[in-house]
């Protein structure tokens, strides 16, 4: 994918697309972010099957930029720790506990880039993206803009539910490339309407998120 | 979704919220269903329901259907024509950050003192992120006790091991990091449908014909003018 394309903004929107986007744009949050301290771990097998999982391990994606970005995020969130985050947020943050209640899991890797091998990121969207459409999953979203800024959203569906999502991004400006994956039953509309909940706090850590450090901490439900 | 908890005024609350969506055909199927539920047992919120449809009807069939002259039809299509080409030549967007930034301008009204706030916020925040990012992240956190233990239903579709037990701060730390993951993927989302907005609704749609009408309306204006 070259970021200096002569056409200034790609966007490529399905019909399925359109729904999910409008959702999601009807909505809308700000933006995240921070390096926060990680907390990971491998999923088990029975989420692993999960048809809306994504092993962007297997697909090479999570070891190449492990070894040419900084890791500033990695969460992988699922089973016991995810309930009881739900449980525990139920009284004072309903709307989150709920999106969260219905959720097999949260996997993220954020990672920041060197300008130098943005073009990796680029060949890795694409590649995760085009592999991940010949598994069953659709292109809801793919955007490329002459700066480089790169989206795919994809989503795992069988028409009427979906079971998973998978987004990822490059951000040019701090050369951030995340790739995401929530699996079980999403709601962009609940997730969109999270954002906008979320938006200034998360934003102030965009700017500073990258102090925050890279501790990994291991917590298997 | 109305709880029990939130009590009759807080369900009543959440379900006028949300009339117009419903209305609208824009309501999730899980939140139409507890709506119904809801309005099923609430006569309050059955009767302003029929209001808003009431108002809707009167307003969808009290209004003359509008045909487009082929004037603005033309004007349309020549505007359209040169933003696009005026489009092609301008340069690009900021990224994402960037147009956050400029989301972030817009909430407060303008950018004239956003910029040095924030690099006053994005200094402090820097010097103490390990410290305050909890507290930028999310409101207090919930009462919880000393060792919080899986409750004994599972919930629907989760996985792991029954029994678990985490400490408050393992669990406001996973909790923190569903919410910068879940805003992650609310900001692309976004990002990408304002990248479409912007792209095919504003500028190929309703930035030309805005224009059309405006020249138009001018142009009726200017006539009485001129005439003696």
């Amino acid at each position: 994918m070259n970021p200096h394309r002569s056409k200034p903004t790609h966007a490529l929107v399905s019909a399925a697309a359109a729904i999910a986007l409008v959702a999601i744009l009807g909505v809308g949050l700000a933006a995240p972010l921070a390096a926060v301290q990680a907390r990971s771990g491998p999923p088990p097998p029975s989420l692993r099957k999960a048809p809306g999982f994504v092993d962007f391990g297997e697909l090479g994606t999570d070891n190449e930029l492990g070894k040419e970005g900084k890791l500033t995020l990695r969460v992988s969130l699922y089973g016991a720790m995810l309930r009881m985050v739900a449980e525990l947020s139920q009284s004072q943050e309903p709307d989150f506990a709920d999106v969260v209640s219905k959720l097999q899991g949260i996997f993220a890797s954020i990672y920041k880039v060197p300008a130098t091998d943005q073009e990796q990121v680029f060949r890795l969207a694409r590649e995760t993206a085009g592999r991940l459409a010949t598994r069953g999953w659709q292109t809801v979203v793919e955007l490329h803009t002459e700066e480089g800024e790169t989206s795919y959203i994809q989503v795992r569906t069988d028409g009427e539910r979906i079971f998973g999502l998978a987004v990822m991004f490059f951000e040019p400006d701090d050369g951030t490339a995340g790739f995401i994956n929530v699996v079980g039953d999403v709601s962009p509309e609940e997730i969109g309407r999270l954002g906008r909940a979320f938006k200034i706090q998360a934003l102030e850590n965009l700017d500073t998120g990258e102090s925050a450090g890279e501790k990994e901490k291991e917590k298997k439900p | 979704m109305p709880r029990p908890a939130d009590g009759p005024a807080g369900a009543c609350a959440w379900v006028r919220e949300r009339i117009d969506p419903l209305l609208d055909g824009e309501l999730a199927a899980s939140e139409e269903v507890a709506l119904q539920d809801h309005l099923a047992d609430c006569p309050a919120c059955r009767s302003e329901l029929a209001l808003a449809r009431s108002l809707q009807g009167a307003l969808r069939d009290g209004l003359p259907p509008l045909t487009c002259p082929p004037e603005v039809s033309q004007q349309v299509l020549a505007i359209a024509r040169r933003e696009e080409a005026e489009r092609a030549r301008r340069p690009a967007r900021g990224g994402l950050g960037a147009r956050i930034r400029s989301g972030l301008a817009d909430w407060f009204g303008g950018g004239g003192l956003l910029r040095p706030a924030l690099a006053a916020v994005a200094l402090a925040a820097l010097l103490a992120a390990p410290f305050v990012y909890r507290s930028l992240l999310g409101p207090a956190r919930p009462q919880a006790p000393a060792v919080a233990t899986l409750p004994a239903a599972p919930a629907p579709g989760a996985s792991g091991a029954q029994g678990a037990s985490y400490s408050p701060e393992e669990i406001a730390e996973a909790r923190d990091q569903a919410r910068v993951v879940l805003a992650y993927v609310a900001a692309v989302g976004r990002d990408a449908g304002r990248a479409v907005q912007d792209d095919v609704f504003a500028e190929g749609i309703v930035r030309p014909t805005r224009r059309a009408v405006e020249s138009l309306g001018t142009a009726r204006i200017a006539e009485p003018r001129r005439t003696p």
